[in-house]
Order: C-alpha cells, then sequence, then structure tokens
C-alpha cells in the first residue's frame, strides 16, 4: 500500500479551509427551513434501480418523509417509469396500502370508492360517473412527479416547478460509470427513524477515520489492517457539489472461520482484495485502480449516496430529514441474484455483516446531536481524513447564507 | 418436537436444531438470535461449522425457487447460522456490541427462503 496518497487533501483543496465548524448549523429550526426550501425540495432523489421495476406492470412504493409523500413508481405499458403520487384523486386514500412495498399490477384500484387507475396514472374506471358534475377522466389522474433515470438508478424531484436537468445533478459522475451497473436484485431494504440532523448521518459516511474504532468488533482487520491502520482513503474527490471517497481493501485479511468457508464456495467472499481486470472498471470505479481496493463511496447532492463494494456490491442510502433534529435513514443493498444456493448463503453472511456495520455507524447519531443541542461546545474539528464532511458544510453554507464562523448563530 | 426426517437424508444429526433454527425470514432469524443464548447459539455454529460445505454442495443441486422440502429445511438452518455467526466468531453475545437497537430497525424486504 506504499501508494497510498501523502498529499494533504487541505493543500489539493486549499478553498475548503481548516476552520473549525460551527454545530448551530446542524440545530437551528430556521437553518431546517431554509434547508428544505433551498436544498432538499429543488435537487435530485436517488430512490432505486430499473430492476425493481423491469416489466410493464412491476411497481413500488417509497416513502419521502421529507416532504410527507408516498409515491408510486411504475413501469407502463410504454415501458416508461414513471413516478406518481400514491393519493388516490377522488378523496386522498392511498391507492397502494401502506404495508405494500412492491408488486405487480394491471391498474391500481383504490379500495375507498373503487377509483381505478391504468400503469401511466390515467384514471380508468369511476364507479357511479354519472353522479360527478361536469366530470373528465382525463383530468383526475395520479399526480406525476419529476422522475429520471441515469446507469440504471431511478431519481425523482418533488419541485413544484421544472427542475434542472438530472445530468446536471449527476454533473461529474455523468460519464464515469459508464455501462458498470447491471443485473442488480434489491435483496436488503430497511430504514430507521434517528433523532438528528441529516448532516449528522451524512457525516458518519464521509469518512474512513471511524472505522478502526466503532467497527473494532466487526471489521477488525478487513480494510483498516496492513499498512493502513487508521483506514486513510486512498482517494477523496470534491467536485462541486459532489464527493467521492475511495477505500482500500486489506489483502491480508483473514477471514473469520465460516466467512472463509462461505466465501470459497462462491469465488465472492465479503471482503476481496480485487484481482479482477482493473483496465475493465470505468473511471468513476476503484478510481486509483488499485488492486486492493475494498468500496467506493459516491454521495449526490443533496441527500443520495451509493457505494460500490469490489466485491460487485451496490449500497444505495437515503438521508430523508424530517426535522431539525430528525431524519429517516433508509437503506438498500443489490447485488446480481443469486444463482445457487451457495450464492444466497454467501449473500445472506453479507447481508449480515452490512447491517451489523450500519447498526455500528448509527450507534453515535442521537448521542451526537444530543450533545450538539447542549450548549456544551459551539464547534467541532474535523481532520485532513474527514475533509468530505467539511465539503458538505461548505455547501450548505454557501446555498443558505449560515456563516460557517465559530461563536456566531 | 416433529420426529426424524424433516432433514434431507445424511444431515440427521442436524435434527435437533430445526424447531428453534429453520427459520424462513430474516426479521425472525435475528429476533431469535437476539433472544436466544450464548449456549444455544454456540450449539448451533458448532453443529453446522463441520457440516456447512457439505450442506451447500448439497443444496446447490437444487433450483433456489423450487427446493424439496426437506432440503428447504436444511438452507433455513444454514441461514440461521449466518445470522448467528458474527455472534460466535466476533462479539461473544447473541447482538453487535454496540450498536442502534435493532428493534428500532424496520425490514422492508425480507424475502423469505
Amino acid at each position: 500500500m506504499d501508494q497510498l496518497v501523502k498529499t494533504r487533501y487541505a493543500d489539493l483543496y486549499p478553498e475548503m479551509g481548516t476552520n473549525p465548524i460551527p454545530l448551530s448549523i446542524n440545530k437551528s429550526p430556521d437553518q431546517y427551513e431554509k434547508e428544505r426550501r433551498l436544498v432538499f425540495e429543488p435537487e435530485w432523489h436517488l430512490i432505486g434501480r430499473i430492476e425493481q421495476v423491469a416489466e410493464a406492470g412491476d411497481y413500488f412504493v417509497q416513502d419521502v418523509p421529507t416532504f410527507g409523500v408516498s409515491l408510486l413508481i411504475v413501469k407502463g405499458k410504454d415501458h416508461k417509469i414513471r413516478a406518481l403520487h400514491n393519493m388516490c384523486r377522488h378523496r386522498g386514500n392511498k391507492v397502494v396500502s401502506t404495508g405494500v412495498s412492491s408488486g405487480h399490477a394491471h391498474g391500481f384500484s383504490c379500495s375507498f370508492h373503487g377509483w381505478t387507475y391504468d400503469l401511466s396514472g390515467q384514471l380508468a374506471v369511476t364507479p357511479d360517473e354519472d353522479q360527478f358534475f361536469s366530470f373528465d377522466r382525463a383530468d383526475h389522474g395520479l399526480a406525476e412527479v419529476h422522475c429520471d433515470i441515469w446507469e440504471g438508478f431511478i431519481f425523482i424531484n418533488l419541485s413544484k416547478t421544472t427542475p434542472a436537468p438530472l445530468l446536471d445533478s449527476v454533473a461529474e459522475f455523468a460519464d464515469q460509470f459508464q455501462g458498470y451497473f447491471k443485473d442488480l436484485d434489491l435483496f436488503a431494504h430497511f430504514s430507521a427513524d434517528v433523532d438528528c440532523n441529516w448532516k449528522v448521518i451524512l457525516d458518519a459516511f464521509a469518512e474512513g477515520y471511524h472505522v478502526p474504532f466503532i467497527h473494532g468488533k466487526t471489521l477488525p482487520e478487513a480494510i483498516t489492517g496492513g499498512n493502513n491502520p487508521l483506514c486513510h482513503m486512498q482517494n477523496i474527490r470534491l467536485f462541486k457539489r459532489n464527493r467521492s471517497l475511495s477505500a482500500m481493501g486489506n489483502p491480508d485479511y483473514q477471514p473469520t472461520p465460516l466467512e472463509a468457508l462461505v466465501g470459497a464456495k462462491v469465488g465472492t467472499p465479503i471482503f476481496p482484495a480485487l484481482k479482477a481486470d482493473l483496465d475493465e472498471l470505468p473511471p468513476g470505479v476503484n478510481p486509483e485502480k488499485n488492486p486492493e481496493w475494498g468500496f467506493d463511496i459516491n454521495i449526490i447532492f443533496p441527500l443520495s449516496y451509493f457505494a460500490v463494494w469490489a466485491n460487485g456490491m451496490v449500497l444505495v442510502y437515503n438521508f430523508w430529514p424530517t426535522g431539525v433534529g430528525q431524519t429517516r435513514f433508509e437503506v438498500k443493498l443489490y447485488w446480481a441474484k443469486p444463482a445457487n444456493a451457495a450464492e444466497r448463503i454467501n449473500q445472506e453472511i453479507t447481508r449480515v455483516m452490512t447491517v451489523s456495520v450500519v447498526r455500528e455507524d448509527m450507534s453515535s447519531l442521537e448521542t451526537t446531536q444530543e450533545v450538539y443541542q447542549s450548549d456544551a461546545f459551539d464547534h467541532i474539528h474535523l481532520s485532513d481524513q474527514e475533509i468530505a464532511v467539511r465539503h458538505n458544510y461548505e455547501l450548505i453554507s454557501a446555498i443558505t447564507g449560515w456563516p460557517l464562523t465559530p461563536n456566531k448563530n | 418436537m416433529e420426529s426424524s426426517n424433516s432433514l434431507p437424508p445424511g444431515f440427521a444429526e442436524l435434527e435437533p436444531f430445526v424447531d428453534q433454527w429453520a427459520i424462513s425470514t430474516e426479521v425472525e432469524r435475528n429476533r431469535v438470535r437476539r433472544n436466544s443464548s450464548m449456549e444455544e447459539i454456540r450449539g448451533l455454529y458448532k453443529a453446522v461449522e463441520p457440516r456447512l460445505s457439505d450442506i451447500i454442495e448439497y443444496l446447490n443441486e437444487f433450483p433456489l425457487d423450487d427446493m424439496p422440502d426437506d432440503a428447504r429445511q436444511l438452507l433455513r438452518l444454514a441461514m440461521s447460522t449466518m445470522e448467528i455467526t458474527p455472534a460466535v466468531e466476533l462479539y461473544r453475545q447473541p447482538d453487535v456490541v454496540h450498536a442502534f437497537d435493532a428493534e428500532r430497525v424496520e425490514i422492508l424486504v425480507d424475502d423469505p427462503v
């Protein structure tokens, strides 16, 4: 691992500075309202993969608690993927009930009065239609939300006006992953309501400094061993609004006995030292083309995160702010659909380990927010390895006008 | 307890673990793990570990979505073993040592096996 970058990121990105970050930005209700209006509402949010709606009639439900809406993502007979408000245009009941997360349908029928919509959201059947007044079904389809696709990832946008194109949001990532993502099956999906500001969660996933400590029991050697005991990133890229981090795996990692046994059966253990042909990876994946690559984290402004693991697994995170001190954190895991029992069992130990790691990541969030709420300290210090955390604060500060100067509220 | 042949021939010594650990969903496997003693958890690990290679070879002969009932029970035992593996190999206690409360995590996709 001699090729580990020795440069200070602060020198690569001098505009980031090195000042402490004031905590008030994570606890001010006024600031939260500003962020909601200027940061969350105009932007695109990554919510899933095209494989989740492979066939016409396939659908899934995506709740977006930041805006208090439930969306229906559905592939129409015209093979277009649409995002529709999951809300009957008659009296507002959900057309797909709470508790149903995905399925296959020929149309959507509201359980309240039987209004039925086709796969494009058009109102097809209104029982006892003569009893309505100057009624035209064409005026009463399910309301459509901006929806677009990049590299097979489905994004939605809830702004009331025409948003900037998705490609402007993906920006520097746009042509970095061409053709890489395919046949990704959603195999695990979970969420939790966490009592902390959305930035506190995002911060927890934007650096590797925490790994040897908070994950000391679960990942004792896998990505921190060898010559990189403190989990320095091999590459951190700060773009205009997006950012990415690339982490190495430890080629000398000795898996636990059952990890090793199951991994040997399928050839893609949880933490591989990558032997694949590095030249086949597109520029955005393992940007250093390091044979000891572990995984990459890519954060698309403002609330979307996708990670790419050397073993082929892809993770999508959503940080849905629901209040100045509340966030719904949502995790989706994708991988090739298992072809046999060995792959299914390997997927399961990988899922169990991933959930363990994520629950560890989440363990510090609420206590952190609790301390931020107190007046014990008014600022925090970030290391050079935490420059991606700083990048987010600089960005939010610039957009909302919140001064990043300690001792000012 | 159900007698004899709920598992395929050749795996009879795992029969005592079927009632507690042949579980189809991840939610339930995790709940049982967190509510079991380390003695029970180690019991499953010690019984399955030397046979896991045989189990995988045996199950690989069947399509995942069309397994005979006895093979499916065996797959469920293997899945529970994956669930409890970190408890034995890493934590020496049933749940992750320092982690966000599992009861507060809502599982939204849980394909039964």
